[in-house]
């Protein structure tokens, strides 16, 4: 099952599209703001019937003439996760709204998810109006590990979140994918991003471009600067070490694996 | 307790339980806490949307329902950029001064003083739709102090702003702490924004569980382990580094750090 764009155009945005994503699979989409990354993930979703060219799911067409059944049916194996996610919470509470959405959820596996995102059941049963963004985020995340829908649209999925729930967002989505998923990701936090991607997808005055080698673009300060990225901070030192003593270290995702490499090299 | 700012005793909902803490005047504070830790509703708090029960003094004087409009006047705080609008950049700097009994000539003075500090006096004429992010963060920013605020409080700024604009702003920021302001950096998830400040307070399950002198509570590793709170990456790394024995000593600069590692 894939996903493709043939020739996609949107009027004052995608001059044309060309991309194929995958299942087990982690692609992300980067670009400026306003270059179109939420655009893309609507387009995907089936809320934005305004293009021309091709989107295909799986089997599925999307295009305006779709029957309203047929798009309802795209949707239902589609999880998206928006910006303004608070909107997307609509019961009284996480427990209401978990009930609805999977009717036969694993309370175990549920128990596990609040552990792992340091939240526990009574939060279940607060109201909306008492949590924290973060919190509701959480939520909404832990409802998409819960459930069984096979593509996963994130759009900046780490603003309002802590550094320890980044961690577990980024071993849940690992997880995740190798089930089969397919996880697209859109977002502006270069740490989070270089931990979580298979592959990187970049939007550009209205193109896109793939970059297969996530290294090389988070190591390329031109085009993190045209993406409005900052360097990783585990990539900026490996430069700092090429440039100041003239060693390449191995290319790492993370501080402890530097680490272990720095150890290494340095006896 | 002697500071510009004084929280005593604050307590909201069972969120916030009993906070207290005192900023002094001519201070960068960053102000640290995970989801759920009462963060944001101390924010809301101070920015008198919230009830509470507790006192706050703001330079002596204690908030009461009456005053609190007038207080209100001393506070500058970013939340992003909500309060940008789709006019140019100019007019919307002029904005926050027009129920200030400003004369045009200052008014004028003023933004152009302001955008010059932040690398923005280029885009005073621009309409605000077409500046990049970082561009509006900086413009909110300046739209947030320009009524000479003494006490700042940010929220989000640094994720993700482009680096020449972060200098301009931290800068700028340093100059206000010599004019005797109080800054306070809001942060969940990005432990950098702690190098800007002098004091650092982290706050967790509605209490301030610990305040100190940043470079001073970074020697000590277990403060923030135990507070579940990341150590910004060049400390980090040299804990572990230390700990393998690659070097002695905590060390702030990665050019020193490179050296001493391969001596």
């Amino acid at each position: 099952m894939a996903i493709k764009f043939v020739d996609v155009k949107c009027e004052h945005i995608f001059k044309n599209l060309n991309l194929e994503i995958k299942t087990n699979e982690i692609t992300s989409i980067v670009g400026k703001n306003g270059s179109g990354k939420t655009r893309l993930l609507n387009l995907i979703f089936g809320l934005d019937l305004n293009f021309s060219g091709k989107i295909v799911i799986g089997k599925k067409n999307i295009c305006d003439k779709m029957k309203r059944l047929n798009l309802e049916k795209l949707r239902a194996d589609i999880f998206y996760l928006s910006q303004t996610y608070q909107n997307q919470l609509f019961n009284v509470n996480a427990l209401e709204d978990i009930k609805y959405d999977i009717p036969n959820f694993d309370m175990i596996k549920l128990d596990e998810l609040l552990k792992s995102f340091c939240l526990d059941r009574e939060i279940l049963k607060k109201n909306y109006s008492e949590l924290s963004n973060g919190e509701m985020k959480k939520i909404l995340l832990i409802s998409m590990f819960i459930g069984n829908k096979k593509i996963i649209l994130l759009d900046d999925p780490t603003s309002d979140l802590d550094q320890k729930s980044i961690s577990t967002l980024i071993k849940l989505l690992k997880k995740t994918k190798r089930d089969g998923k397919m996880i697209i990701i859109t977002s502006q936090n270069s740490e989070f991003l270089l931990s979580v991607s298979d592959k990187i997808l970049i939007l550009d005055n209205g193109n896109l471009m793939e970059q297969k080698n996530k290294y090389d673009f988070f190591s390329n300060i031109e085009l993190l600067n045209k993406c409005g990225l900052t360097m990783p901070n585990v990539l900026q030192f490996r430069q700092k070490v090429l440039e100041r003593k003239n060693i390449k270290l191995v290319y790492r995702d993370n501080i402890n694996d530097l680490i272990k490499d720095i150890y290494r090299s340095a006896k | 307790m002697n500071g510009k700012l004084i929280v005593e005793n604050v307590s909201f909902n069972d969120i916030l339980k009993s906070i207290s803490f005192d900023l002094k005047e001519a201070t960068i504070n960053a102000l640290i806490g995970n989801n759920g830790s009462g963060k944001t509703l101390l924010l809301k708090i101070l920015m008198g949307l919230v009830n509470y029960s507790g006192v706050i003094t703001i330079n002596g004087t204690v908030i009461t329902k009456d005053n609190i409009d007038s207080q209100r006047k001393k506070f500058g705080i970013y939340l992003g950029l909500t309060n940008l609008e789709n006019k140019n950049v100019f007019l919307n700097l002029i904005d926050p001064l027009k129920n200030l009994n400003y004369t045009d000539t200052l008014a004028l003075k003023k933004i152009s003083d302001l955008s010059e500090k932040l690398g923005i006096e280029n885009l005073l004429y621009k309409e605000i739709n077409t500046l990049s992010h970082s561009q509006k963060k900086v413009v909110s920013f300046a739209q947030s102090i320009i009524h000479d605020p003494s006490i700042i409080l940010i929220d989000g700024l640094f994720d993700s702003i482009d680096i020449y604009y972060k200098k301009k702003i931290v800068a700028y920021l340093k100059q206000l702490k010599k004019s005797k302001k109080t800054i306070v950096l809001f942060t969940t998830n990005n432990s950098e924004d702690m190098w800007i400040a002098d004091s650092l307070l982290i706050i967790k399950n509605g209490k301030i569980s610990v305040k100190g002198n940043v470079k001073e509570l970074i020697k000590n590793e277990s403060v923030f382990s135990e507070n579940d709170i990341k150590l910004p990456f060049i400390a980090d790394l040299s804990y572990k580094l230390k700990s393998y024995d690659l070097i002695d000593e905590l060390i702030y600069s990665t050019d020193e750090m490179v050296d001493k590692v391969w001596q």
